[in-house]
Protein backbone atom coordinates (compact mmCIF):
# COMPACT_ATOMS: atom_id res chain seq x y z
CA UNK A 1 0.00 0.00 0.00
CA UNK A 2 1.39 3.49 -1.04
CA UNK A 3 1.23 6.22 1.13
CA UNK A 4 -1.19 7.92 -0.60
CA UNK A 5 -3.46 5.15 -0.21
CA UNK A 6 -2.51 4.94 3.58
CA UNK A 7 -3.55 8.64 3.77
CA UNK A 8 -6.75 8.10 2.05
CA UNK A 9 -7.68 4.58 4.26
CA UNK A 10 -7.03 6.88 7.08
CA UNK A 11 -9.52 9.61 5.93
CA UNK A 12 -12.44 6.93 5.09
CA UNK A 13 -11.69 5.79 8.68
CA UNK A 14 -11.87 9.27 10.47
CA UNK A 15 -14.82 10.30 7.79
CA UNK A 16 -16.97 7.30 8.74
CA UNK A 17 -16.66 7.44 12.89
CA UNK A 18 -17.49 11.22 12.81
CA UNK A 19 -20.59 10.72 10.80
CA UNK A 20 -21.56 7.19 13.27
CA UNK A 21 -21.31 9.71 15.61
CA UNK A 22 -23.45 12.68 14.55
CA UNK A 23 -25.60 10.72 13.12
CA UNK A 24 -26.21 8.85 16.19
CA UNK A 25 -27.10 12.08 18.18
CA UNK A 26 -29.14 12.96 15.42
CA UNK A 27 -31.09 9.49 15.65
CA UNK A 28 -31.40 10.03 19.34
CA UNK A 29 -32.62 13.60 19.34
CA UNK A 30 -35.31 12.39 16.73
CA UNK A 31 -36.38 9.76 19.22
CA UNK A 32 -36.51 12.13 21.86
CA UNK A 33 -38.44 14.20 20.04
CA UNK A 34 -41.06 11.67 18.77
CA UNK A 35 -41.42 10.42 22.66
CA UNK A 36 -41.69 13.79 24.02
CA UNK A 37 -44.16 14.69 21.41
CA UNK A 38 -46.26 11.32 22.54
CA UNK A 39 -46.39 11.73 26.37
CA UNK A 40 -47.51 15.53 25.62
CA UNK A 41 -44.40 17.43 26.42
CA UNK A 42 -45.23 19.26 22.62
CA UNK A 43 -42.83 22.04 22.81
CA UNK A 44 -39.64 19.65 23.91
CA UNK A 45 -40.37 17.12 21.54
CA UNK A 46 -40.01 20.26 18.69
CA UNK A 47 -37.11 21.41 19.80
CA UNK A 48 -35.49 18.07 20.22
CA UNK A 49 -36.52 17.26 16.62
CA UNK A 50 -35.69 20.31 14.79
CA UNK A 51 -31.81 20.35 16.57
CA UNK A 52 -32.15 16.37 15.18
CA UNK A 53 -33.13 17.18 11.85
CA UNK A 54 -30.81 20.07 11.88
CA UNK A 55 -27.49 17.81 12.92
CA UNK A 56 -28.85 15.03 10.30
CA UNK A 57 -28.39 17.67 7.81
CA UNK A 58 -25.55 19.23 8.56
CA UNK A 59 -23.03 16.17 8.94
CA UNK A 60 -22.03 15.54 5.58
CA UNK A 61 -20.71 19.30 5.39
CA UNK A 62 -19.48 18.91 9.04
CA UNK A 63 -17.07 15.67 8.01
CA UNK A 64 -16.48 17.45 4.36
CA UNK A 65 -13.46 19.56 6.24
CA UNK A 66 -11.98 16.84 8.21
CA UNK A 67 -11.84 14.86 4.67
CA UNK A 68 -10.20 17.93 3.07
CA UNK A 69 -7.82 18.38 6.45
CA UNK A 70 -6.36 14.76 6.19
CA UNK A 71 -6.16 14.99 2.51
CA UNK A 72 -4.40 18.25 2.91
CA UNK A 73 -0.93 16.31 3.53
CA UNK A 74 0.45 16.24 0.23
CA UNK A 75 -2.61 16.92 -1.60
CA UNK A 76 -3.46 20.36 -1.42
CA UNK A 77 -5.58 19.83 -4.66
CA UNK A 78 -8.39 17.83 -3.06
CA UNK A 79 -8.33 20.00 0.04
CA UNK A 80 -8.85 23.20 -1.75
CA UNK A 81 -11.87 21.72 -3.81
CA UNK A 82 -12.91 20.46 -0.32
CA UNK A 83 -12.93 23.69 1.65
CA UNK A 84 -14.44 25.48 -1.41
CA UNK A 85 -17.08 23.43 -1.29
CA UNK A 86 -18.02 23.94 2.13
CA UNK A 87 -17.51 27.59 1.12
CA UNK A 88 -20.03 27.87 -1.19
CA UNK A 89 -22.30 25.68 0.89
CA UNK A 90 -21.82 27.95 3.38
CA UNK A 91 -22.51 30.93 1.34
CA UNK A 92 -25.71 29.31 -0.36
CA UNK A 93 -26.96 29.11 3.43
CA UNK A 94 -26.49 32.74 4.23
CA UNK A 95 -28.16 34.23 1.10
CA UNK A 96 -31.06 32.15 2.00
CA UNK A 97 -31.28 33.66 4.89
CA UNK A 98 -30.52 36.91 4.00
CA UNK A 99 -33.50 36.64 1.51
CA UNK A 100 -35.80 35.45 4.50
CA UNK A 101 -35.33 38.17 6.28
CA UNK B 1 -49.96 12.57 13.11
CA UNK B 2 -52.05 9.48 13.68
CA UNK B 3 -50.63 6.15 14.50
CA UNK B 4 -51.52 4.88 10.57
CA UNK B 5 -49.58 7.81 9.31
CA UNK B 6 -46.69 7.71 11.53
CA UNK B 7 -46.66 3.50 10.06
CA UNK B 8 -47.48 5.29 6.38
CA UNK B 9 -44.47 7.93 6.39
CA UNK B 10 -42.38 5.27 8.38
CA UNK B 11 -43.14 2.68 5.00
CA UNK B 12 -42.20 5.31 2.34
CA UNK B 13 -39.35 6.13 3.73
CA UNK B 14 -38.20 2.53 4.40
CA UNK B 15 -38.52 1.66 1.19
CA UNK B 16 -36.80 5.33 -0.22
CA UNK B 17 -33.59 4.40 1.76
CA UNK B 18 -33.51 0.77 0.18
CA UNK B 19 -34.08 2.00 -3.14
CA UNK B 20 -31.94 5.01 -2.83
CA UNK B 21 -28.70 2.80 -0.88
CA UNK B 22 -28.97 -0.05 -3.82
CA UNK B 23 -29.09 2.38 -6.78
CA UNK B 24 -26.89 5.29 -5.30
CA UNK B 25 -29.77 8.08 -6.08
CA UNK B 26 -30.46 9.30 -2.50
CA UNK B 27 -34.11 7.98 -2.54
CA UNK B 28 -35.69 11.41 -3.71
CA UNK B 29 -37.61 9.91 -6.53
CA UNK B 30 -39.40 7.31 -4.85
CA UNK B 31 -40.33 9.48 -1.49
CA UNK B 32 -41.14 12.96 -3.28
CA UNK B 33 -43.98 10.58 -5.29
CA UNK B 34 -44.69 8.61 -2.21
CA UNK B 35 -45.62 11.37 -0.44
CA UNK B 36 -47.17 13.56 -2.41
CA UNK B 37 -48.98 11.34 -4.68
CA UNK B 38 -49.65 8.17 -1.97
CA UNK B 39 -50.12 10.66 1.29
CA UNK B 40 -51.07 14.00 -0.33
CA UNK B 41 -48.82 15.89 1.36
CA UNK B 42 -48.06 19.29 -0.79
CA UNK B 43 -45.30 18.99 -3.12
CA UNK B 44 -43.26 21.70 -1.85
CA UNK B 45 -43.29 20.13 1.50
CA UNK B 46 -42.80 16.51 0.14
CA UNK B 47 -39.60 18.22 -1.49
CA UNK B 48 -38.28 19.49 1.66
CA UNK B 49 -38.98 16.24 3.15
CA UNK B 50 -37.40 14.22 0.48
CA UNK B 51 -34.37 16.56 0.67
CA UNK B 52 -33.34 15.62 4.50
CA UNK B 53 -34.36 12.32 3.55
CA UNK B 54 -31.51 12.09 0.33
CA UNK B 55 -29.08 13.44 3.34
CA UNK B 56 -29.81 11.06 5.67
CA UNK B 57 -29.64 7.94 2.94
CA UNK B 58 -26.40 9.26 2.22
CA UNK B 59 -25.12 9.81 5.93
CA UNK B 60 -26.05 5.76 6.69
CA UNK B 61 -24.90 4.57 3.02
CA UNK B 62 -21.78 6.49 2.99
CA UNK B 63 -20.72 5.53 6.56
CA UNK B 64 -20.69 1.88 5.35
CA UNK B 65 -19.12 2.43 2.03
CA UNK B 66 -16.41 4.39 3.60
CA UNK B 67 -15.41 1.46 5.46
CA UNK B 68 -15.57 -0.76 2.76
CA UNK B 69 -13.48 1.50 0.82
CA UNK B 70 -15.75 1.89 -2.05
CA UNK B 71 -16.00 5.28 -2.14
CA UNK B 72 -13.32 7.08 -4.49
CA UNK B 73 -12.85 10.13 -1.92
CA UNK B 74 -10.48 11.96 -4.78
CA UNK B 75 -13.26 11.78 -7.02
CA UNK B 76 -15.72 12.68 -4.73
CA UNK B 77 -13.95 15.92 -3.44
CA UNK B 78 -13.15 17.06 -6.79
CA UNK B 79 -16.85 16.68 -8.48
CA UNK B 80 -18.97 17.70 -5.27
CA UNK B 81 -17.05 21.14 -5.27
CA UNK B 82 -19.16 21.52 -8.75
CA UNK B 83 -22.14 19.99 -7.70
CA UNK B 84 -22.99 22.48 -4.88
CA UNK B 85 -21.64 25.58 -6.84
CA UNK B 86 -24.82 24.08 -8.91
CA UNK B 87 -27.26 22.98 -6.34
CA UNK B 88 -26.59 26.63 -4.36
CA UNK B 89 -27.28 28.39 -7.63
CA UNK B 90 -30.49 26.07 -8.64
CA UNK B 91 -31.62 26.64 -5.19
CA UNK B 92 -31.17 30.44 -5.47
CA UNK B 93 -32.91 30.52 -9.27
CA UNK B 94 -35.58 28.00 -8.22
CA UNK B 95 -38.68 30.81 -8.64
CA UNK B 96 -37.04 32.23 -11.70
CA UNK B 97 -37.11 28.92 -13.87
CA UNK B 98 -40.48 27.71 -15.62
CA UNK B 99 -40.93 24.26 -14.71
CA UNK B 100 -42.31 22.85 -17.76
CA UNK B 101 -39.34 23.33 -20.08
CA UNK B 102 -36.90 21.77 -17.42
CA UNK B 103 -38.60 18.93 -16.69
CA UNK B 104 -39.11 18.06 -20.54
CA UNK B 105 -34.94 18.45 -20.73
CA UNK B 106 -34.43 16.76 -17.28
CA UNK B 107 -36.97 13.68 -19.38
CA UNK B 108 -34.68 13.46 -22.06
CA UNK B 109 -31.26 13.29 -19.80
CA UNK B 110 -32.86 10.65 -17.91
CA UNK B 111 -33.97 8.55 -20.35
CA UNK B 112 -30.16 9.02 -22.60
CA UNK B 113 -28.60 8.51 -19.15
CA UNK B 114 -30.87 5.43 -18.88
CA UNK B 115 -29.92 3.93 -22.58
CA UNK B 116 -26.28 4.46 -21.51
CA UNK B 117 -26.93 2.29 -18.34
CA UNK B 118 -27.86 -0.48 -19.83
CA UNK B 119 -25.46 -3.51 -19.40
CA UNK B 120 -24.05 -4.51 -22.55
CA UNK B 121 -21.22 -7.07 -23.29
CA UNK B 122 -18.75 -4.39 -25.00
CA UNK B 123 -19.37 -2.58 -21.43
CA UNK B 124 -18.48 -5.31 -19.84
CA UNK B 125 -15.62 -6.02 -20.61
CA UNK B 126 -14.18 -1.58 -20.97
CA UNK B 127 -15.76 -0.11 -18.33
CA UNK B 128 -14.51 -2.15 -15.46
CA UNK B 129 -11.56 -1.24 -16.22
CA UNK B 130 -10.13 1.80 -13.84
CA UNK B 131 -7.61 3.89 -15.29
CA UNK B 132 -7.07 7.40 -14.52
CA UNK B 133 -9.39 9.93 -16.30
CA UNK B 134 -8.21 11.91 -19.52
CA UNK B 135 -8.22 15.25 -19.15
CA UNK B 136 -10.61 16.10 -21.39
CA UNK B 137 -13.38 13.38 -19.63
CA UNK B 138 -12.93 15.34 -16.21
CA UNK B 139 -13.72 18.08 -17.92
CA UNK B 140 -16.53 16.71 -19.35
CA UNK B 141 -17.63 15.58 -15.34
CA UNK B 142 -17.17 18.24 -14.20
CA UNK B 143 -19.18 20.32 -16.10
CA UNK B 144 -21.64 17.41 -16.08
CA UNK B 145 -21.67 17.29 -12.26
CA UNK B 146 -21.97 20.96 -12.52
CA UNK B 147 -25.11 20.63 -14.34
CA UNK B 148 -26.68 17.63 -12.32
CA UNK B 149 -26.03 20.09 -9.23
CA UNK B 150 -28.42 22.56 -10.71
CA UNK B 151 -30.56 20.32 -11.90
CA UNK B 152 -30.94 19.02 -7.84
CA UNK B 153 -31.52 22.01 -6.73
CA UNK B 154 -34.24 23.60 -9.43
CA UNK B 155 -35.93 20.03 -8.59
CA UNK B 156 -35.15 19.19 -5.06
CA UNK B 157 -33.64 15.58 -5.63
CA UNK B 158 -30.25 14.35 -4.50
CA UNK B 159 -28.44 14.46 -8.22
CA UNK B 160 -27.09 10.81 -7.68
CA UNK B 161 -29.28 10.05 -11.15
CA UNK B 162 -26.61 12.80 -12.65
CA UNK B 163 -23.61 11.50 -10.43
CA UNK B 164 -23.80 7.39 -11.13
CA UNK B 165 -23.87 8.16 -15.02
CA UNK B 166 -21.00 10.53 -14.81
CA UNK B 167 -18.71 8.53 -12.71
CA UNK B 168 -19.68 5.15 -14.19
CA UNK B 169 -19.39 6.34 -18.31
CA UNK B 170 -17.28 9.21 -17.98
CA UNK B 171 -14.70 8.19 -15.41
CA UNK B 172 -15.04 4.28 -16.10
CA UNK B 173 -15.11 3.09 -12.28
CA UNK B 174 -17.09 -0.01 -12.05
CA UNK B 175 -21.49 0.56 -11.23
CA UNK B 176 -20.28 -0.53 -7.24
CA UNK B 177 -17.93 2.31 -6.82
CA UNK B 178 -20.13 5.09 -8.91
CA UNK B 179 -22.94 4.39 -6.89
CA UNK B 180 -20.71 3.96 -3.78
CA UNK B 181 -18.90 7.50 -4.16
CA UNK B 182 -22.44 9.03 -5.48
CA UNK B 183 -24.30 8.38 -2.20
CA UNK B 184 -21.39 10.58 -0.58
CA UNK B 185 -21.80 13.33 -3.12
CA UNK B 186 -25.05 13.38 -2.96
CA UNK B 187 -24.91 14.27 1.16
CA UNK B 188 -23.36 17.43 0.70
CA UNK B 189 -25.46 18.66 -2.73
CA UNK B 190 -28.63 17.71 -0.73
CA UNK B 191 -27.47 18.98 2.53
CA UNK B 192 -26.85 22.42 1.27
CA UNK B 193 -30.46 22.48 -0.36
CA UNK B 194 -31.83 21.01 2.68
CA UNK B 195 -30.60 24.11 4.97
CA UNK B 196 -32.18 26.12 2.48
CA UNK B 197 -35.56 24.77 3.00
CA UNK B 198 -34.65 24.48 7.02
CA UNK B 199 -33.95 28.09 6.59
CA UNK B 200 -37.17 29.44 5.31
CA UNK B 201 -39.28 26.93 7.42
CA UNK B 202 -40.74 24.94 4.42
CA UNK B 203 -39.93 21.34 6.22
CA UNK B 204 -42.45 19.57 8.67
CA UNK B 205 -40.35 18.71 11.26
CA UNK B 206 -42.46 15.93 12.53
CA UNK B 207 -43.67 14.21 9.47
CA UNK B 208 -39.67 14.75 8.28
CA UNK B 209 -38.08 12.86 11.85
CA UNK B 210 -40.55 10.41 10.83
CA UNK B 211 -39.21 9.74 7.17
CA UNK B 212 -35.66 10.03 7.96
CA UNK B 213 -36.27 7.36 10.71
CA UNK B 214 -37.65 4.79 8.07
CA UNK B 215 -34.98 6.34 5.38
CA UNK B 216 -32.10 5.25 7.92
CA UNK B 217 -33.29 1.74 8.50
CA UNK B 218 -33.30 0.85 5.12
CA UNK B 219 -30.65 2.41 3.86
CA UNK B 220 -28.09 1.23 6.36
CA UNK B 221 -30.06 -2.15 5.56
CA UNK B 222 -28.94 -1.76 1.75
CA UNK B 223 -25.94 -0.59 2.14
CA UNK B 224 -24.99 -4.15 4.19
CA UNK B 225 -26.24 -6.09 1.56
CA UNK B 226 -25.07 -4.19 -1.15
CA UNK B 227 -21.72 -6.19 -1.59
CA UNK B 228 -23.82 -9.40 -2.29
CA UNK B 229 -25.37 -8.04 -5.44
CA UNK B 230 -23.95 -7.90 -8.80
CA UNK B 231 -24.18 -4.73 -10.75
CA UNK B 232 -25.63 -6.33 -13.69
CA UNK B 233 -29.10 -6.69 -12.37
CA UNK B 234 -28.87 -3.38 -10.12
CA UNK B 235 -27.80 -1.84 -14.00
CA UNK B 236 -31.10 -2.80 -15.01
CA UNK B 237 -33.14 -1.86 -12.44
CA UNK B 238 -31.07 1.88 -12.23
CA UNK B 239 -32.17 1.83 -16.06
CA UNK B 240 -35.82 1.00 -15.76
CA UNK B 241 -35.91 3.53 -12.84
CA UNK B 242 -34.64 6.64 -14.74
CA UNK B 243 -37.14 5.36 -17.18
CA UNK B 244 -40.20 5.76 -14.94
CA UNK B 245 -38.82 8.52 -13.79
CA UNK B 246 -38.62 10.39 -16.98
CA UNK B 247 -42.04 9.33 -18.28
CA UNK B 248 -43.43 10.88 -14.46
CA UNK B 249 -41.72 14.20 -15.07
CA UNK B 250 -42.89 14.26 -18.77
CA UNK B 251 -46.25 13.58 -18.35
CA UNK B 252 -46.24 16.34 -15.25
CA UNK B 253 -44.64 19.10 -17.70
CA UNK B 254 -47.47 18.41 -20.25
CA UNK B 255 -50.31 18.29 -17.90
CA UNK B 256 -48.42 21.51 -16.91
CA UNK B 257 -48.37 23.48 -19.96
Amino acid sequence: MSGTDRRIAVVRSRAALLMTRLVAVGVVLLAVGAVASVVGWVHAGSIATSVGLVTITVTPLIVLPVIGHRLLRGDRAHAWYAWSTLVVALVGAIVALWSRS
Amino acid sequence: MTGIEFAEVLGVGFAAGIVGSLLGVGGGVVLVPGLSLLLGMPFREAVATSLVSVVATSVAGSIVYLRGGLIELPIAVELQFFTVIGAVGGGLMVAMVPEGPLHLAFAALLVYAGLSMMPTRRAESTRQVVRPARRGERSLAATASLGGGLVAGLLGVGGGIIFVPVIHLLLRRSFSVAAATSIYMIGITAGSGALVYLIRGDVVAPVTAVAVLGVLFGSTLAAHARGRIADRPLQVAFALLLFYVAFKMASHSVGNG
